[in-house]
């Protein structure tokens, strides 16, 4: 795993944790970024995920574990600063263009991203990606929103309901 | 637009404003003699911690009317208890006993939040509940023989919650087991851990208990350390179950096609409640609600009523959740949209996100659409929210409208009237450039209490 660019290094040796994905690939990580999770929080207090031991992740895959992590260990140093009230505008600036390449990814990963940052209960990232998806649908029509994520094909139960309802709200269609 | 006469509603006469009404007690200030009905009426709206914290020490005569009426004591909801004062908490022990003394035996419901052990058993002992349906205690310090004790008393249970217990024990499939056999009407089981240990090992005998449990519609279980043993014989015990949520039980392996998976399909579980932990066969269309919300409340009301929220079954569901219709900002569309019923569509969108807000509805800006009659709507279904709120929950006004933003529009001094008279807490209001509303004196009097106000010929 990539040592964070900027730890406090007042520390020693930051405290390092285990994250172990669903297809069991281990993830060192400093405990810092990790704890950017509030699920994590708890057991990294309690001592969990030292040694040999790992804390076991089972609903995130080590593609998707991975890119969690390198938003936290980006995010972890301003966050130790308790949300930096005392940053620099470069690195609020260095953070906000990290985050824009962050999320330009596929919506397959997106969608990913965001289940496990609400599993990890990570709010920022959560946040983040609401954000990108929002943009991504912003002034589109249903049709065009379910193509962009990838929406199965309506049953024809639900392509009625739909219907029904595009009906209803006729105006919304002249 | 011609106003036409369906549209022009009259509001409602207005029973009072935003003060409880009068009653006869009050010419004498003997509030202490109010007939028993009429004060009845009073106590049946507030929460039991009010009564015996509030109303009972107030004076003798109401002292007894508490005590005296069993209908009072049919729902004890204490979720609230945790957040009292150390004080009140002090008084847990009476707390119990005048419980157990008066509900007799009426005592349909039990819900608290951080309530000792002691008293819990002060109270089951005390309390023959025959009639008790619902019992939820949270975050409450317990032992699970107190429990065990507890439930075979109460054989018409058909909610049991036992959940966040800040002393974990091992011996709770014990009060599973006592459930399973004294109530065989329970409906709905939640057992909520803090979270999962990691260390945990596969623990099936909380869930073999639960699957005697055969009438089970709704089964809450986070972070508990069942295996997919424990799942199998859960989802054969109970034929019935609708609603699952296994999140964080991390011992249950999700394979694609095992039989967890088929059998879970047909469940009706909220899309929040994760049937399982697997991300495989989901996709944005069946997206966890609270997800989507934070998403949906990132686009403006615009998006959702004519794209996000007509994309698919589930997304048209959530876009209807109040939550998201507290702000509604239609300022920006004006221009977007031309042709002759521009204002008609407007109006339309209004008013469907108005309904939404379900009398929700804090904040409103729109220019250049909003007529009398939209305005009329608007202040009547916020009335409609007032009146179900006095039926409904004892509280005189429920009116959350603070800002409104409608600069630029056509209506008049009678359709502002109607509004205002329906926001109390109304804070901020931007009617510049609306060239038919005249200020005078009775307008003014009704805007003193706006503390920013933005008014026609006050324009930057």
């Amino acid at each position: 795993m990539a040592a964070p660019e900027s730890g406090d290094g007042n520390n020693g040796a930051a405290r390092m944790v285990t994250l172990i994905s669903s297809d069991n690939t281990r993830f060192e990580v400093e405990a810092a970024a990790a704890s950017l999770s509030q699920t994590l929080q708890l057991t990294i207090l309690d001592g969990g995920g030292g040694g040999g031991d790992g804390i076991p992740l089972p609903n995130v895959d080590s593609a998707t574990l991975s890119k969690v992590l390198e938003y936290c260990i980006k995010h972890a140093p301003a966050a130790a600063n308790g949300g930096a009230p005392n940053a620099t505008a470069v690195d609020r600036a260095e953070l906000e263009r990290f985050d824009n390449e962050f999320v330009n990814i596929d919506q397959s990963v997106l969608y990913s991203l965001i289940m496990a940052a609400h599993n990890l209960e990570i709010e920022g990232l959560q946040s983040l990606v609401a954000k990108k998806v929002a943009d991504m649908i912003k002034g589109k029509s249903p049709m065009e929103i379910r193509r962009t994520l990838g929406f199965p094909d309506p049953t024809p139960e639900e392509q009625a309901e739909m219907n029904a309802h595009m009906l209803e709200y006729g105006w919304a269609y002249e | 637009m011609e106003p036409e006469s369906s549209s022009l509603r009259q509001c409602r006469p207005r029973l009072h404003d935003g003060k409880p009404p009068p009653t006869e007690g009050e010419e004498t200030g003997n509030w202490a003699e109010l007939p028993r009905d009429a004060l009845l009426s009073v106590l049946h709206r507030l929460e039991i911690l009010d009564i015996i914290f509030g109303v009972g020490p107030v004076c003798h005569s109401w002292r007894r009317v508490t005590q005296e009426e069993p209908e009072l004591w049919r729902r004890i909801d204490m979720l609230r208890l945790a957040k009292l004062e150390p004080r009140r908490y002090s008084q847990f022990q009476a707390l119990a006993h005048s419980i157990a003394r008066r509900s007799a035996g009426q005592c349909e419901s039990f819900w608290a939040m951080g309530f000792p052990d002691y008293y819990f058993t002060v109270f089951s002992h005390g309390v023959r509940a025959p009639l008790l349906k619902s019992l939820r205690l949270i975050c409450c310090n317990m032992f699970s023989f107190s429990l065990k004790e507890a439930i075979p008393k109460f054989p018409q249970l058909e909610e049991l919650e036992f959940s966040l217990h800040t002393d974990m024990f091992n011996d709770l499939y014990e009060v599973c087991a006592a459930a399973a056999e004294a109530c065989p009407l329970l409906k709905t089981l939640r057992l909520n851990k803090q979270r999962y240990h990691c260390n945990s090992r596969v623990e099936d005998k909380e869930a073999m208990e639960i699957a005697k449990m055969h009438g089970l519609r709704s089964l809450q279980l986070f972070g508990n350390s069942l295996g997919n043993d424990g799942l199998a014989a859960i989802l054969d015990g109970c034929p019935q179950l609708e609603y699952l949520d296994v999140r964080h039980c991390f011992s249950i392996r999700m394979d694609r096609d095992n039989m967890h998976n088929s059998r879970c399909q047909g469940m009706e579980g909220a899309t929040n409640a994760q049937r399982a932990p697997t991300l495989e066969s989901m996709g944005w269309s069946s997206v966890p609600t609270d997800i989507l919300l934070s998403i949906l409340a990132k686009i403006n009301a615009f998006d959702i009523l004519m794209g996000a929220g007509l994309a698919c079954r589930s997304w048209l569901h959530a876009a209807k959740i109040p939550e998201l219709w507290r702000s509604v900002n239609m300022s920006f569309y004006f221009n977007k949209l031309v042709g002759k019923k521009r204002d008609d569509v407007l109006c339309a969108m209004a008013r469907e996100a108005i309904d939404r807000s379900h009398g929700h509805l804090e904040v409103f800006v729109g220019s250049g659409f909003v007529h009398n009659d939209l305005l009329a709507y608007l202040g009547e279904r916020l009335d409609d929210r007032a009146m179900v709120g006095e039926e409904s929950l004892g509280i005189a006004s429920m009116i959350e409208l603070r800002l409104l933003q409608i600069g630029g529009n056509d209506m008049t001094n009678k359709g502002l009237v109607a509004i205002l008279d329906n926001c109390p807490h109304l804070e901020f209001l931007d009617i510049c450039h609306c060239v038919n509303i005249k200020i005078d004196d009775s307008l003014r009097a009704k805007l003193v209490c706006i503390s920013k106000l933005r008014l026609p010929g006050h324009e930057d």
